[in-house]
């Protein structure tokens, strides 16, 4: 009567569920590295808020020489991830993935005052975009650029804060004009009710901040609205846009 | 969408595992938009927002299909239990009438994971793994029990998948419609399956979601009569044939859904025999099969009260030799549930894993049998049997049986 179960079919799934374990701390370890090398990144670009503008490229320069190191990191990430199980694993390094992002997308806000293209992000990662929702090997999602796109709005925001600080009145100007290009850019997409979708909802919070400056500024003549400065930045604008 | 990538043979798809080989392979999509990008940010989000669409869209499929396996699963166990222990002698299998309820439900699920497979393709398979794991797992309930009931023993795993394998067509893969149809009237919303008893929650439109499927009845009139018909070649070994032994396909290391390419098949597909088809196998994870067998212990408790109610009424025993008494049954179930608890026992698991969640219902399960065989023990004696009878299918706890459950049941048979 007994023997109804074979015991032995449990230490299989024990022996697959212990493997499963092991991949799952070797992931885990190569996204500490990259997390760490984030850290490093994030430091570096901290800097800007507590800088004059003619320093931002060399700060700059110096956070692209730990995009290399992102690079290795992600390299041995995707050499731990089995074909097709992307998603499996995904939610241990989507976190630190949309901080890279983000990183990347600062970096190149800082140098062109433009939005990153989904051609530029593979640069700086040496990994694919997914555009086609058909991941076979490690790629990054759409999502997780997106994601960093949002951190970007909220990062410009304090950067608007810190250059009235220190002097530059132009600066919150442009910020707020590419802030209301990526706003209308956001409001084209479908968003389901996920973690997108909240941090979607605050960048008007980020934008009423940097229009709130804008106030500030132009009621105290520290700039002329829609005309000068303004002009000088869509100028500026359309020659990096082309 | 999906005939896209019919062109690309599937089977060195699945080989690749160096990303640039792959990338090349799967370019054509991604990188025709890859080429219109950058160059304004409204076109780029426009861009963006396809590509999102296309996911949310799918997930919203695969639920669909997922509520109605779900749904179907649950008549499977309930047509189960509704059978009388004889109807699963193999002599007797044919004629009852709930296992034939059983069989065609069983055939409908079968379709609908096909359906899905399409879907699941790839790496999507562990995309959309939380949008369908439900359904395997109650699938899995639905099927377990069934084997236990015919076989008397725990169904493995590689039995359970030798049901998921489907060969599709590429008409198939096209047009899933063409393997089952789901409710996909945009305003009904919800895709609750219309056949029989689904209507509870009322939310949606009965007449849009009933048509599907009972035409689809209409359309197979073979699968009632002789399930393992050459229509779904790769898919049934039916209920009551012998387990499939699942043996002479190979399974792959981890769970998902391989593509092989057959180009001219030597099972019989209907009326498209030149065309390529595509077998796809639905693999089902350790967790889902163990949740799902988590799932079958509460079936089981059930089934062993029941079992327990029948042996006190007398009319009905002694009607054939092969099938065991009801004590001997509730014995079996008995030993049944604590070998698969004693299994559970030797997995380590962590606190957050959802299968130590439902160790604590296996666990409540079990005690409810055995306290309620203790009752029968204790009280057989002191009321009539159609009044414990009542009491034991109430779910009455009799009380007194605090913590002695377990010397109660101890030697039982001898009841009566």
């Amino acid at each position: 009567m007994s023997n109804v179960v074979d015991l032995g079919f449990f230490d299989a799934i024990q022996a697959s569920m212990e493997n499963e374990a092991t991949t799952k701390d070797n992931i885990r370890s190569a996204v500490r590295e990259l997390d760490r090398t984030n850290r490093n990144i994030t430091a570096v670009l901290n800097r800007v808020h507590s800088s004059s503008k003619d320093q931002v490229p060399a700060l700059c320069a110096q956070a692209r020489i730990y995009f290399s190191d992102i690079q290795t990191h992600i390299s041995d990430l995707t050499k731990l991830v089995p074909t097709h199980q992307y998603y499996k694993y995904n939610g241990l390094w989507s976190g630190p993935m949309q901080q890279a992002c983000f990183l990347a997308t600062l970096t190149m806000y800082l140098e062109h005052e433009r939005l990153i293209t989904v051609e530029e992000l593979e640069g700086f990662f040496a990994v694919k975009v997914d555009l086609d929702n058909k991941i076979t090997d490690f790629q990054i999602s759409v999502e997780e650029f997106l994601h960093g796109v949002v951190s970007l709005t909220n990062e410009l925001s304090r950067l608007a804060v810190n250059a009235v600080t220190s002097g530059d009145f132009t600066r919150p100007v442009r910020i707020g004009k590419f802030l209301k290009e990526l706003y209308s850019g956001f409001q084209l997409l479908n968003l389901k009710n996920d973690s997108l979708r909240k941090r979607f909802d605050g960048i008007k919070y980020d934008i009423k901040k940097v229009e709130e400056i804008i106030y500030d500024l132009t009621v105290r003549k520290l700039i002329v609205a829609n005309t000068e400065p303004v002009l000088e930045v869509t100028g500026t604008g359309a020659e990096v846009q082309s | 969408m999906e005939d896209v990538d019919m062109e690309t043979p599937p089977a060195s798809l699945t080989e690749l595992a160096d990303s640039s080989l792959a990338v090349q392979q799967q370019a054509s999509k991604g990188d025709m938009i890859r080429s219109n990008l950058g160059k304004s940010t409204l076109q780029d989000f426009g861009y963006f927002r396809d590509i999102l669409e296309e996911h949310h869209d799918r997930r919203e499929r695969i639920i669909k299909v997922s509520r109605d396996i779900n749904n179907f699963s649950k008549k499977m166990i309930f047509a189960l239990h509704r059978a009388e222990p004889k109807d699963y002698l193999p002599q007797f299998s044919a004629a009852s009438e709930a296992l034939i309820e059983f069989k065609e439900k069983h055939a409908t699920v079968l379709k609908l994971f096909h359906r899905v497979a399409i879907e699941l393709r790839g790496s999507n398979y562990y995309r959309y793994q939380r949008s369908i794991s439900g359904a395997f797992q109650e699938y899995i309930e639905a099927m377990t029990l069934e084997y236990y009931l015919v076989h008397g023993k725990l169904m493995p795993k590689s039995a359970l998948e030798a049901d998921l394998v489907f060969t599709t067509t590429a008409e198939q893969m096209a047009n899933p419609d063409l393997i089952i149809a789901i409710g996909q009237s945009p305003f009904a919303g919800e895709g609750r399956s219309g056949g029989g008893g689904g209507g509870q929650r009322g939310k949606f439109n009965k007449d849009s979601r009933k048509r599907p499927y009972n035409k689809d009845r209409e359309d197979a009139p073979k699968r009632p009569a002789n399930p393992t018909s050459a229509g779904e070649p790769a898919s049934r070994p039916s209920a009551s044939t012998s387990a499939f032994d699942g043996s002479h396909f190979t399974a792959p290391a981890s769970p998902m859904i391989i593509e092989t390419d057959q180009t001219t098949p030597s099972v019989p597909v209907p009326a498209t025999t030149t065309s390529p088809t595509v077998q796809l196998t639905l693999e089902v994870t350790d967790e889902d099969y163990l949740l799902g067998i988590a799932d079958l212990t509460g079936e089981l408790m059930r089934l062993a009260i029941n079992t327990l109610g029948q042996s006190l009424m007398p009319t009905l025993q002694d009607e054939d030799v092969s099938i065991l008494s009801p004590e001997q049954r509730v014995q079996h179930i008995l030993q049944f549930l604590r070998d698969i608890k004693s299994g559970f026992d030797g997995l380590s698991l962590t606190k957050m894993s959802p299968i130590s969640k439902k160790m604590g219902v296996l666990k409540q399960s079990l005690q409810k049998i055995e306290l309620a065989c203790y009752n029968v023990k204790v009280r057989g004696a002191e009321y009539p049997p159609e009044v414990l009878r009542q009491m034991l299918m109430s779910g009455q706890d009799l009380g007194g049986g605090g913590g002695g459950g377990d010397s109660g049941i101890a030697g039982n048979e001898d009841e009566e």
